[in-house]
């Protein structure tokens, strides 16, 4: 109980109307970096944390913290309405959002992933409120061992997850895989495949790669198709979801919320892998999975109630370990730094003005959010029917400046058109990019986590099965597997990508 | 491409003396007269991009201009050496990197760049002491016990670094070099992982800036049992150097220092140095630096010449005697 005291105090910090406007400001730049493509969270704040060093220390948090979630809503809005990931994790966003937006479910598509959000928001602040310390012990449970596990149940779930043949979804993460293995080896220090670029140095670029595959690959396909010029014709009928839609979605975000909760809590692909694994259980658990890909309102709340979680349980470890469980974490502790605050166990004790007006700030911006974002959701809309020989354009203006801003790298530019490309080709050949994107980030972690195991544990492979939790997630991978390959499974599965194409 | 910006230096290179000559002419350029642009190729939000940034808004109260501090990570800091050298070398551009300036030479082959002909040391900005620390729950109470093991048990104690041929991977080869021992290297992507696979029990043993350390220590889940640094650390005044347990060639701390293209007028220099020198002495940076294990230095350029001399033959022993290569 001591902690929901504590938690009204912050609620009276974060009300302070000094706050209450970074909060708003933080939200609504969040909100728009969100939905212009390519301009993440990521770059957004790394340009604004010098400015944080005028404000004071629990403002400048309580408002990147806003840009941070603010952009997770913002991201499933394009995501929704144009087919381009904002950021990785509104990467499944796109398979069902964007297919309910084709049939003029724009409003209600947005609508339920603002809701499922807001829900998700509050009750990852809950869970903040509640377990932040002993919820931090899990992520010192993992150990290499444990995320290897974590990583290949991911990647199975990624075949899972991917339509039509299991052999093209085979081959795009072998793809992503190779892709992911660009840049320095860490074990070594040693160069690989990177033709002696320096920018390639560190691997190629998350953004160019997501924008290029989903986004421009998608904008030439249109231009191909006259008559199949999905953002000009889709039609946006009603705002609000459908008593229907409602009784489909509020308990995949539940479940959703749930997922994203654990997993965002983990370091590395865990905010990603919780929008993933959001996606792939609902797929798994719905009576009718050929309704996925196609424009299901539960593939929309899932993912998004999950990200959103993720997003806000990511500060456990932060707050309380002083480990950073992500790039946004890592800017989010120099901003603490930059005010002479040390991330870690000492931060709720020394500062608790700060650990409890930022975690009740999260419960003003959700709310703040939705009330900006819904009565946005006819402007967001109307969008689509900016005729699509201007709008066109225009994203992939937005794309060019959004890549180069991330690293100021012309490189970046390039790859975006390369993959941008290859995005269309895939389109062309019917081969999804979700599995290759998930393949991409998860192989180097992958690839570190297995070398490390194995050397922590003096080159004994017994670790993986020894060590509890690992063992219990590569059953569940094993389970997965034998679920794909199992012939009955396989048919079903075959029957429900038939109704599709 | 690598081609072009080689002969791209050469090409500065010789036009450097007539800079230098028109820099002469007059007693003291002014300057700055305009932001001045300081790029380095630590990411937002780590220990070397908050120092920078706390250490150039300092420099930029003194300075009346705007110093605008700009990441641009990748290639262990050749993008952001590149990224300088593009500019200018009319004094309004700096670098500010760490041993990679000396490593990366020495390590990596095929770069476009070359770091001892292209630069000159300005100041060494900041210095960050290194903890050899193990967790807690580990049966070694000091120093010397670990050593006893580790001469006993070749390769079975396990110490992770982030970043080959950085200041800790460095102090951890000599002390295996010097002190006679063999660990076990595992690499990381990022040093807070390796604090939190040190507490996890995954690791028996860290060399960490004191920095990355620091939330572990407060939370009282590591035992400190050496420092790398020229004293003891003030909040740990029972933890010995790395000198004091015998082992002088292993005793550094982690360093940032200034740097600029070569053909940068001296004058200009000169300011840049004392800028910098003097935000040393501010008491609100320096605190909150200090705050955070990292310590504003501010030496002069001869000083910072021969501490760069010095690592290089540091760095070049222990590279040749411990075969560390690409």
């Amino acid at each position: 109980m001591d902690s929901f005291v504590s938690l009204f105090h912050g609620l009276f910090i974060a009300l302070q109307p000094g706050n209450v406007v970074y909060c708003l400001i933080g939200t609504l730049v969040g909100t728009l970096i969100g939905v212009l493509p390519g301009i993440g969270p990521l770059s957004a704040i790394a340009i604004l944390l010098p400015i944080t060093f005028y404000l004071e220390p629990v403002s400048a948090l309580i408002m990147l913290a806003g840009i941070y979630y603010g952009a997770q809503y913002g991201g499933s809005t394009s995501a929704i309405l144009i087919n381009i990931p904002g950021e990785n994790s509104s990467v499944v966003t796109c398979l069902d959002g964007h297919q309910m937006a084709r049939r003029g479910r724009a409003g209600s598509a947005l609508a339920v992933a603002a809701l499922a959000s807001l829900f998700a928001g509050i009750f990852a602040t809950i869970v903040i409120t509640l377990f932040a310390p002993p919820v931090s012990r899990l992520a010192l449970m993992f150990g290499p061992a444990e995320y290897f596990s974590l990583m290949v149940l991911g990647l199975i779930a990624a075949i899972v997850l991917a339509h039509g043949s299991v052999l093209k979804a085979l081959g795009m993460i072998l793809l992503g895989l190779l892709l992911g293995c660009v840049g320095t080896d860490v074990a070594s220090g040693s160069l690989r495949m990177a033709l002696g670029i320096p920018e390639l140095f560190d691997g190629i670029g998350f953004i160019p790669l997501a924008m290029g595959l989903f986004g421009v690959g998608e904008i030439i396909r249109n231009i191909e198709n006259e008559h199949h010029q999905s953002v000009l014709e889709a039609r946006v009928r009603n705002l609000w979801p459908s008593a229907e839609e409602f009784r489909r979605a509020w308990p995949a975000a539940t479940r959703g919320t749930l997922i994203g909760s654990v997993l965002g809590i983990l370091p590395g692909g865990g905010a990603m892998l919780s929008s993933f694994a959001a996606y792939t259980i609902e797929k798994k658990i719905s009576k009718e999975p050929g309704r996925f890909g196609k424009g299901a309102v539960e593939g929309v709340a899932a993912p998004e109630a999950a990200n959103n979680a993720g997003a806000q349980t990511s500060f456990i470890p932060l707050l309380t370990l002083g480990i950073p469980s992500n790039a946004m974490m890592a800017l989010m502790a120099g901003a603490l730094l930059i005010h002479g605050i040390q991330p870690g166990p000492r931060v709720i004790t020394n500062n608790p003005e700060i650990f409890w007006g930022l975690i009740a700030s999260m419960l003003v911006g959700n709310a703040l959010l939705v009330v900006i974002n819904l009565p946005l959701i006819g402007i967001w809309t109307q969008l689509l029917r900016v005729p699509y020989h201007l709008f066109y354009p225009m994203i992939l203006v937005f794309c060019c400046i959004g890549v180069y801003t991330v690293n100021s790298s012309v490189l970046d530019v390039m790859l975006l058109m390369i993959f941008g490309f290859f995005g269309y080709m895939f389109i062309k050949w019917q081969c999804e990019p979700a599995p290759l994107l998930l393949a991409f980030i998860l192989g180097p972690l992958m690839e570190e986590n297995l070398r490390r195991a194995m050397e922590v544990s003096y080159g004994d492979p017994a670790i993986f099965v020894t060590r509890p939790i690992s063992a219990v997630l590569l059953i569940a991978a094993a389970g997965c597997l034998v679920l794909v390959l199992l012939p009955a499974f396989q048919r079903t599965r075959e029957v429900a990508f038939q109704d599709e194409s | 491409m690598t081609k072009i910006a080689r002969r791209d230096a050469l090409k500065m290179a010789l036009a450097a003396p007539m800079v230098l000559a028109a820099g002469r002419l007059g007693a003291q350029t002014a300057w700055p007269t305009r932001p001045v642009q300081v790029i380095t190729g630590f990411g937002p939000g780590g220990g070397g991009d908050i120092a920078t940034r706390v250490t150039f808004q300092a420099v930029s109260d003194i300075l009346k201009q705007p110093m605008v501090v700009e990441n641009r990570t990748g290639g262990n800091s050749v993008v952001a050496a590149q990224a300088v050298l593009a500019l200018p070398h009319d004094g309004y551009a700096y670098l500010m990197n760490g041993l990679q300036q000396l490593v990366t030479p020495l390590l990596m082959k095929d770069i476009p760049i070359d770091y001892a002909a292209d630069f000159q040391p300005v100041t060494q900005m900041v210095k960050y002491p290194e903890t050899i620390s193990v967790a807690k729950d580990s049966p070694w109470k000091t120093f010397e016990e670990l050593m006893a093991y580790a001469k006993a048990n070749p390769g079975r104690i396990r110490y992770g670094t982030s970043g080959i041929g950085g200041v800790p991977h460095i102090v951890a080869e000599a002390i295996q070099l010097y002190g006679g021992v063999k660990f076990r290297n595992i690499s990381y992507r990022v040093a807070p992982e390796i604090a939190r696979d040190l507490v996890g029990g995954q690791l028996d043993l860290a060399v960490l800036n004191v920095s990355t350390l620091t939330p572990m220590i407060q939370s009282d889940k590591v035992r400190l049992l050496a420092v790398g640094n020229d004293t003891r650390l003030k909040p740990f005044p029972d933890v010995p150097t790395l000198a004091e347990l015998g082992l002088p060639k292993a005793n550094h701390a982690d360093w940032g220092g200034i740097f600029t293209a070569t053909g940068t007028p001296d004058d200009i220099i000169a300011q840049m140095q004392a800028a910098v020198a003097k935000a040393a002495k501010t008491p609100s940076a320096y605190d909150k630096l200090a705050a955070q294990g990292t310590f504003m230095v501010g030496s002069s350029t001869e000083d910072f010449k021969a501490f760069l001399a010095n690592w290089k033959g540091v760095v070049e022993e222990v590279v040749r005697e411990a075969k560390i290569s690409l």
